[in-house]
């Protein structure tokens, strides 16, 4: 089975190896908890080793995805023509009218056509939230159902970025936990779970669980997620 | 009323419930029922007990709680053995009904060698057979979550439910003789617990909605496809799979898809039933439990599967595997065929399936066959005529499949009719409907070969050597070639005398594919009309304004191929509606 590698410090050891290939992944969390960094990072790095990437953006525009993601070290010469940015928020504004959009539609037509002149592996849709009110979901759990089987027969390593308000999964209750709205959880091969974890009294600590990963040995500890010049996973220590 | 009467009573009340919420909920009638006895038999224990130790009932009644609880032990090692395997468990463990034998000869010795609740469990004849029973709804469970990556979860519940039951009777039992409170013998304070637990497997293995059918009796009529069997389609899409499985139902053979709701048609009274897929972890369980109860009802059934990859994505591979196996296993003892369909599955996935004993089919694209078929009369203007079809019919290519032949031959007749009115020469008419001819037999006869005799490889793509080719351009040049192109123009012809909103539309279709309607709508709204008002000026309006409006869809990738692709598909576009609003006007 082929590895798609995180390049986090830490991260690939946690996964045993990496994420198989093919994986559809839910990245969910609080805002605030780098789902956006953390996948552009993956999409970067990936790039720098010769392996295409998509990012979707349903909500930043381009611009201010660069911006942002310039902020943090990332930047898209480096990507070697291998990390493309799909702005469909700017489409947003064009098309902003009464009528109803094929959001869903659009997605599939762009994702797919892009296959042909830029044969990407790794695709980032930020966010599935957005997807979800655009494309004006009849029924929510089907449709998703429909997407992420569509994904599915794409053939590339999909990353999807899921909302989840803050305090939304605590650590007692973990046999409980919930990582999406819609139940996608189940459909998801995989789920990367960020939070948000208070340290002391003032302290708060980014922390990432690796809450499943179909087809890998993984660890499924909370671990902290570190940016210092780039992303490390390290073990939570006291 | 002491302490212990009001947890039994409260366990009593409870077990009511949950008998209430199974009859309500579950869609599995077999298993409903043999919860609904078990769920009796311990709601009556735990009332007559409470009835006779608070006095409502009088002493009669005190047999009544023996009596339930020998019924309670055999019924739990069925209903257990049960959610494990379905509707098929008086053919997988036959020898379980056995313990129900023994039940009346237990009753009526009962009086004679005077046994009492209180020595149940005490080394008789009814004390083994009580431990038996129990011994057995454990051991099948802790196999299963040995054994199985499929029922694992479910089996630690079975066997969670099988251990409260043992340590609130046998174990208690024994307590409380110890303890001198030996009035307490009788009930089983594990009883809620697993009764709780059953119900909850019995949710998880519970099937798909499907419509009600008649029960029938096993099956017998001719069929293509071989019994007591599973069968993979391999294909790009699920459309021999289905279309064998309309056609089973056509000929009376009971026939069950499980499919996501939308790939299908609704069911008909006289098509196959549609079992709706819905999200859940559980999904391979659940399928293995619709397509069983089915093949329990209607012996000799097909039960299709079109969307394993489906299974896949909800429950994982190795889950779903073996349901296959358990399913085929189904379909061996009813004399049932199992249809899967393996389109977007892994390499990995269909290499261990192929390791399974299955049947595999390798079976063609129709679409391109289709093509084929029509390529050895028409040579490379076939293409052109399945798009001028598909164009027609509002049809995306990959579901041109062999139902839909009798249309394109409808639609060829139909061209060739346009035709024959202009055409001039009557032996260009004459060989050009010869040619028509011979291309309508070949699809004919390409549309009634059956599955299994396509998976033998034999397809018309293959046979087409390339002098029949040759032979096809000379014959084409003999008739002049022009009067093929021109069935290609009365072709196009036929879909020119559309709707102009439908026209339109299908230029849309054709670029951005199905988010190209979703577009036309939205340029629709920004001039102010709706579909049925389109006119030619507006058709005109939308080919003027189609660079600046549609230009925005270029301009959000990044990659400069791509927009030079996306920019060419506009100017596809526009040239295509100022051809509409040219011939309109």
């Amino acid at each position: 089975m082929n590895l798609v590698k995180t390049y986090v410090d830490g991260l690939d050891e946690v996964l045993g190896g990496g994420i198989p290939e093919g994986s559809i992944v839910l990245v969910s969390g609080a805002p605030g908890t780098m789902k956006t960094s953390l996948t552009f990072h993956l999409l970067h790095a990936n790039a720098r080793h010769g392996e295409k990437g998509l990012y979707v953006s349903l909500e930043q525009s381009r611009a201010s995805l660069q911006d942002h993601t310039e902020g943090l070290g990332y930047r898209m010469e480096a990507a070697d023509g291998n990390l493309s940015i799909l702005d469909l928020a700017a489409l947003r504004k064009k098309f902003a009218g009464p009528a109803d959009q094929p959001w869903m539609d659009l997605f599939k037509l762009y994702t797919q056509g892009l296959r042909s002149s830029f044969d990407y592996r790794l695709l980032v849709l930020d966010s599935l939230d957005a997807l979800e009110i655009l494309a004006k979901f009849q029924n929510v759990r089907k449709d998703l159902f429909g997407l992420i089987r569509w994904l599915r027969g794409l053939g590339v390593t999909a990353f999807l970025l899921g909302e989840l308000p803050a305090g939304a999964v605590g650590s007692a209750d973990l046999g409980r936990a919930v990582y999406a709205k819609n139940k996608e959880e189940y459909l998801a091969d995989g789920i990367f779970h960020l939070r948000l974890a208070r340290q002391g009294e003032f302290g708060m600590q980014r922390q990432l669980r690796v809450v499943k990963m179909r087809g890998a040995r993984h660890d499924t500890d909370y671990h902290a997620l570190v940016f210092d010049n780039g992303f490390k996973v390290t073990r939570i220590l006291g | 009323m002491i302490a212990y009467d009001i947890v039994v009573g409260a366990g009593t009340v409870v077990a009511a419930w949950l008998l209430a919420l199974v009859a309500l909920r579950s869609r599995r009638t077999w298993l409903k029922a043999t919860y609904a006895a078990l769920a009796l038999t311990f709601i009556v224990n735990g009332a007559a007990y409470v009835g006779t130790t608070e006095r409502f009932l009088s002493s009669d009644w005190e047999s009544a709680v023996l009596w339930s609880m020998i019924l309670a032990h055999p019924l739990t090692a069925i209903l257990v053995l049960g959610l494990i395997h379905g509707e098929t468990l008086p053919r997988r463990r036959p020898a379980i009904f056995l313990l129900l034998l023994a039940v009346p000869g237990l009753f009526v010795l009962t009086p004679s060698v005077d046994w009492a609740v209180r020595h149940a469990y005490e080394p008789n004849p009814l004390g083994a057979f009580l431990i038996v029973s129990l011994g057995i709804a454990l051991a099948e469970p802790v196999y299963e979550r040995l054994t199985s990556s499929l029922l694992a979860t479910d089996s630690f519940w079975l066997s969670v439910g099988v251990v409260a039951l043992i340590i609130g009777g046998p174990i208690y039992n024994y307590e409380f003789d110890i303890l001198g409170f030996a009035q307490a013998a009788g009930s089983n304070l594990g009883m809620p617990i697993a009764l709780a637990a059953f119900a909850y497997v019995a949710f998880h293995a519970d099937p798909f909605p499907t419509p009600a059918r008649p029960k029938t009796r096993k099956w017998s009529g001719t069929s293509g496809l071989p019994r007591r069997n599973a069968i993979v389609f391999d294909e790009e899409r699920p459309a021999y799979a289905l279309e064998t499985a309309r056609s089973e139902a056509s000929q009376g053979r009971p026939v069950l898809i499980i499919a996501r709701a939308s790939l299908p048609p609704g069911p008909d009274s006289d098509g196959p039933a549609v079992g709706v897929m819905e999200p859940s972890r559980h999904g391979a369980l659940k399928t293995l439990a619709t397509g069983s109860e089915f093949v329990a009802r209607h012996p000799g059934a097909v039960v299709a599967i079109p969307d394993v990859a489906d299974v896949v994505m909800m429950s994982g591979w190795e889950p779903t595997k073996e349901m296959i196996l358990r399913l085929r296993q189904v379909a061996r003892d009813t004399k049932s065929t199992l249809v899967l369909s393996v389109w977007h599955l892994t390499e990995k996935e269909r290499r261990e399936l192929k390791g399974l004993p299955l049947v595999w089919w390798t079976l063609p694209d129709a679409a391109q066959e289709i093509e084929a078929v029509l390529a050895a009369s028409f040579g490379s203007g076939a293409r052109h005529l399945v798009s001028a079809f598909c164009r027609a019919k509002g049809l995306p290519r990959h579901e041109v499949t062999v139902e839909k032949v009798p249309a394109l031959l409808e639609f060829l007749n139909r061209a060739i009719g346009e035709l024959s009115g202009s055409l001039a020469d009557a032996a260009a008419n004459q060989g050009l409907r010869a040619q028509a001819h011979v291309a309508m037999e070949s699809l004919q006869a390409f549309a009634a070969r059956s599955p299994e005799d396509l998976s033998h490889g034999e397809w018309p793509s293959k046979t087409a050597a390339a002098s029949d080719r040759e032979l096809v351009v000379t014959a084409a040049d003999y008739w002049k070639g022009k009067e093929v192109d021109e069935l290609f123009g009365a072709a196009q012809g036929l879909q020119e005398k559309e709707p102009l909103y439908e026209r339109t539309r299908d230029v849309f279709v054709e670029q951005f594919g199905d988010a190209g309607e979703g577009v036309l709508r939205s340029e629709l709204a920004k001039l102010g009309r709706k579909p049925e008002e389109l006119r030619p000026e507006d058709v005109a309006r939308l080919a003027d304004r189609a660079a600046v409006d549609l230009g925005a869809m270029a301009d959000v990738v990044d990659i400069p191929q791509e927009k030079v692709r996306i920019r060419s598909q506009i100017d596809a576009i526009r040239r295509r509606l100022e051809a509409i609003a040219g011939d309109q006007s």
